[in-house]
């Protein structure tokens, strides 16, 4: 037996005895991780699809742009196409969700934090996501009714391919809009 | 251990790249487990391990674009945790304010068992056996005594499914090392425990 040999045999020996040995780790509950990431895929999302400033980072700012994005998809693709078109996910929904956050950032942070950060808005929403999963009524109460606005959004995209007219997209848009200020105000 | 096989991570890196946020949450469900377990491992620290998981994830969204997958994935994102604790380590030791476990346990204001029986998200449970507070203590204590080359060569093969090869390369460092640094690391941490036993 060479040396490497002997020496891969003993680290087995004792990674085997080390497997056995190290007490399970407690498992880390994964939430706050992935609201985070969600943050920051959201905002990457709009970079990569914006046109616009992104410093602008305003509610009705990222709402022309969901128009434009709304408008585009519904009078260039041809109805037949919107059903089979390849898109993993939800364009439109992805980017209200995005607005749905950066409004969220803009609430926590006021109205002259122009420049949104996600990880400014990930920091901020710390605490709201704690007061959520410690049980404050107020905050569970608000968590429920965001839960309902992200499946509202979604839906949005949904209607897109069922060939909803670009109108009536946007008369959905200016509704949830307003769900969203409406939400948080109660936050902020 | 845990993680997706090889068609389904292909898949979920796709989606990733389309910054499709799903796919996100299938990342960290993977693999996040295990990531927080060697980053608590190689700082010591729960807070530290949960604020560097969720970095890593930020890194992974901003550079998957870069990314090339063939087949290296979970190398690759455990050379992104590494590199993540090594630096958190540096600034612990460069700033008092952040006091890393071992410098907080001898100035005896560092109560381990605490930590970990508030990690669960519940306030710090009494009821928990001591005899698993004091396993876990005497195993970071013992890790802590090593080298950080060689715990975290030995921590990434027990928390990552990779290769010594792959380590090697990860650390930047000659296969020959890399064996060394196991080699010589594990059987300090045996003497270690089994002396105190």
């Amino acid at each position: 037996m060479t040396l490497d040999e002997n020496m891969m045999t003993e680290i087995e020996r004792d990674e085997a005895w080390l497997r056995k040995t190290v007490p399970a780790d407690l498992p880390l509950p994964l939430e706050r991780t992935r609201l985070r990431v969600r943050i920051e895929v959201d905002q990457a999302w709009l970079e990569r699809h914006s046109s616009a400033d992104p410093r602008a980072g305003n509610l009705s700012g990222v709402k022309q742009v969901l128009r434009a994005e709304a408008q585009h998809l519904a009078a260039a693709t041809p109805p037949a196409m919107r059903r089979s078109r390849g898109w993993s996910r939800p364009t439109l929904g992805l980017a209200a969700a995005a607005a749905l956050l950066l409004a969220v950032g803009l609430a926590l942070f006021g109205p002259r934090e122009t420049a949104v950060n996600g990880r400014h808005v990930a920091a901020g929403l710390d605490d709201w996501v704690e007061a959520v999963s410690s049980g404050t009524p107020t905050a569970v109460d608000q968590a429920a009714e965001w839960a309902s606005l992200e499946v509202s959004l979604a839906s949005l995209e949904g209607s897109l391919t069922e060939d909803v007219s670009a109108a009536r997209a946007e008369e959905e848009l200016d509704d949830l809009g307003d769900e969203v200020e409406a939400l948080l105000s109660e936050i902020g | 251990m845990g993680g997706l096989d090889a068609e389904a991570l292909a898949s979920v890196i796709e989606r990733a790249r389309e910054l499709e946020p799903e796919a996100y949450d299938e990342l960290v469900d993977a693999y996040g487990q295990r990531l927080f377990g060697f980053l608590y491992r190689l700082t010591g620290s729960r807070e530290d391990a949960e604020d560097l998981l969720q970095e890593v994830y930020l890194r992974v969204v901003r550079t998957l674009p870069d990314y090339t997958h063939e087949g290296r994935f979970e190398g690759w994102l455990f050379r992104i945790a590494a590199n993540l604790g090594r630096d958190r380590i540096r600034r612990a030791r460069r700033s008092p304010s952040i006091l890393p476990m071992s410098a907080a346990r001898e100035d005896g204001d560092f109560d381990v068992g605490t930590e970990w029986d508030r990690s669960d998200g519940g306030e710090a449970s009494p009821d928990r056996p001591l005899i698993r507070r004091e396993q876990i203590d005497s195993m970071q204590a013992a890790l802590e005594q090593l080298p950080a080359a060689e715990r975290e060569v030995i921590m990434l093969r027990h928390y990552s499914a990779l290769s010594f090869a792959e380590i090697a390369e990860l650390m930047g460092t000659p296969l020959g090392t890399a064996l060394a640094r196991a080699h010589r690391g594990l059987a300090k941490l045996r003497r270690i425990l089994e002396s105190n036993a």
